[in-house]
């Protein structure tokens, strides 16, 4: 069988002309997507308040789809299958089964309280709450800046991940229009010339141009139900892939026995993730506490009940997802000559090789870009309310603009982040996990605030102020030494490694912790802190945000 | 119930930190390494544990609480925020003597 698969990839190597069936099937996918955009239109009442909260209508399995599908970005599909290829099966225990138990504690404890403030004080974006809940128009200047410069990594894991999905799909199909020249030369895949393959450039222009049109016609309820439409497609697809591609490697059996030969050290988390490094990693998922796209969706969901069924299906699904994806990257490295210029591509390049079927292949892509899509669509809404209600509005009053002008300058305000990121993908990463894992670093650093805001009536104002500027400060250092700074040649995830016992297996032989661990700290220490440090907040204050009064 | 939903999220939590596949290469069923196996059984016994958790441990009160009031006055602002104060907070983020700096 090795040498069967030694001879697929072998072939690889020489880019010839090959079938456009899977683009047009993506491209139908697309246009699917902008009809979507028609259907919307017509539920859409025409109102700031339906635009943005959607009239506080999204139920239980929306709410569901919409964080799920929110929650799984390329990050999920793309960065999990290549971050497998380089660390075997350890990555599952990382990212997925701690954000299974993790993300629904998090819907239950926070989303659910978020929930009931949003509908007692009329609130629709995460900045509203914290201004209110802290009496400070400071706390949300500084947070909407923190916040939107949070989502643009997350936003631009997007956009590289369909680049990269879609050079790695169409390579070879217009020899002649795409030469090697048209395609930036970037670290991400400067060891191989995509010859011939659409330009991620290209594939970025088009996905955003997607991805506003149904947005801009259906706003919040129009992202809600794309994202529905698209989790559903990703999820199906993913499994198909998963059947596939196992199929053409022999049966899993023989995908997972080629990786014992090969490398077994993938079977398991031996040299590969330190004890430190798994157990603080348990600290990044976190982050959904803070996601500004969540906070909107929990803020204005229909009802409480809505929560139950993501509770109680998002760990579910997340296994759905994962697990194929973490088998495939595991079993690339079980391949003779699997060559890849990087480990994004792992699962275009096991789609684009090993399952031969164009019209499968394109509607796997489909799926793969519905996994990225039906993350941008939430976030962009998002941010377009966050600047209109959180900076437009709060500025210059309520009354100073119509429904027509708040619409609008939401969508030009999405236009201009939109602009911003895709600029960025011009200078990207080496790998998207670890990019996404930044990303999520910072929002779980800030999530301290969160919990204090609705469970501790001792926080104070200046105890937030500070611990965002404590936290955000810690986040831009590691982010520099860890991200910016470090050489390229170094390998893994960047850790901080303080201990060193040297005892072998031991539990103390901690080799490193992730960057979250300290920032976590230091965003608990100064908000508990300083809050100690000032005076309570008045009482009145304080007693709406909880359901008993404090005692005298 | 509550108080047993809530020893079974604590006692996920623990188990989560599975060292005792750390180094083991077992394929279960001939495919899936068990370390793999382990965490993916983990994530339905979320899903089941969650089930119990909204089953028993649902917080009813927070509906009662939420539907209890009308949201408060919002003379100008989405936010509930009287305009007079937002617009003192423009100029004077810190002002009010009662949390100030």
């Amino acid at each position: 069988m090795s040498t069967l698969l030694t001879t697929q990839f072998a072939m690889q190597e020489a880019v010839a002309v090959v079938s456009k069936t899977p683009l047009w099937i993506i491209l139908g996918y697309l246009g699917l997507l902008m009809g979507l955009g028609f259907v919307t239109k017509a539920l859409f009442r025409g109102t700031s308040s339906d635009y943005f909260a959607a009239g506080r209508s999204i139920g239980g399995f929306l709410l569901l789809m919409s964080v799920f599908g929110t929650t799984m970005t390329a990050f999920a599909l793309v960065g999990s299958t290549g971050k497998s290829y380089d660390l075997g099966i350890g990555v599952y225990g990382l990212m997925a089964s701690s954000s299974a138990l993790i993300h629904s504690l998090v819907f239950f404890l926070i989303g659910i309280r978020l929930w009931a403030i949003g509908k007692r004080n009329n609130y629709v974006t995460q900045i509203q709450f914290f201004r209110d809940r802290f009496q400070s128009d400071f706390l949300g200047y500084l947070l909407f800046p923190v916040l939107v410069g949070l989502v643009i990594p997350y936003l631009l894991i997007g956009l590289l991940g369909a680049g990269t999905v879609m050079k790695g799909m169409t390579k070879g199909m217009f020899p002649g229009t795409f030469q090697p020249s048209d395609i930036p030369a970037t670290p991400i895949d400067e060891s191989v010339v995509f010859l011939g393959a659409v330009p991620a450039w290209l594939t970025g222009l088009v996905v955003c141009g997607v991805v506003l049109w149904y947005i801009f016609f259906g706003g919040i309820r129009g992202a809600a139900w794309a994202n529905a439409f698209q989790t559903i497609i990703f999820m199906v697809m993913g499994v198909v892939a998963f059947v596939l591609i196992s199929d053409s490697l022999g049966g899993m059996e023989a995908a997972s026995q080629a990786v014992a030969d090969r490398n077994p050290e993938h079977l398991s988390r031996t040299n590969r993730i330190g004890y430190g490094q798994f157990l603080t990693y348990a600290l990044v998922p976190l982050s959904v506490g803070m996601f500004p796209h969540l906070f909107q969706h929990w803020l204005t969901a229909k009802s409480a009940k809505t929560f139950k069924l993501s509770v109680v299906c998002h760990p579910i699904f997340i296994m759905i997802v994962w697990v194929p994806c973490i088998l495939i990257g595991t079993w690339a490295t079980g391949i003779a000559d699997f060559r890849t210029p990087n480990s994004n591509a792992v699962l275009s390049n096991m789609v684009a090789e090993l399952v031969k079927d164009p019209v499968i292949i394109g509607l796997l892509t489909a799926g793969i870009l519905a996994a990225i899509m039906s993350s941008l669509d939430s976030q962009f809404v998002c941010l377009g309310t966050m600047f209109t209600h959180d900076i437009a509005i709060h500025i210059a009053g309520e009354d100073k603009f119509t429904d027509k002008q708040k619409i609008l300058m939401g969508r030009l305000f999405i236009v201009a982040i939109v602009g911003v990121v895709y600029g960025l993908t011009f200078f990207p990463p080496p790998h998207i996990f670890d990019l996404a894992v930044w990303c999520f670093s910072g929002f779980a650093a800030l999530f301290p605030l969160v919990f204090a805001a609705i469970y501790w009536r001792r926080v104070t104002k200046a105890g937030a102020i500070a611990c965002v500027l404590a936290t955000m400060s810690t986040w831009g250092y590691f982010f520099y030494e860890g991200l910016i700074n470090r050489p390229k040649e170094a390998d893994g995830d960047y850790l901080i490694s303080f201990l060193m016992s040297g005892e072998g297996d031991s539990l103390l032989a901690v080799e490193g912790i992730m960057p979250v661990t300290l920032m976590f700290i230091v965003s608990v220490v100064t908000l508990v802190g300083v809050s100690f440090l000032t005076k309570p907040p008045p009482k009145d204050v304080v007693d709406r945000y909880f359901m008993r009064p404090e005692e005298a | 119930m509550r108080n047993v939903v809530w020893f079974l999220v604590i006692a996920l939590a623990i188990v989560h930190f599975d060292i005792w596949f750390w180094d083991d290469k077992t394929l279960l069923f001939g495919f899936l390494p068990i370390g793999l196996a382990f965490h993916a059984s983990f994530s339905m016994a979320c899903g089941l544990v969650w089930f119990l958790a909204v089953t028993f441990a649902w917080p009813k009160e927070i509906e009662a609480w939420a539907d209890a009031n009308e949201p408060p006055p919002t003379p100008a602002t989405e936010g509930g925020m009287p305009l007079q104060q937002a617009a003192g907070m423009a100029t004077d983020p810190f002002s009010g003597e009662e949390d100030s700096l």
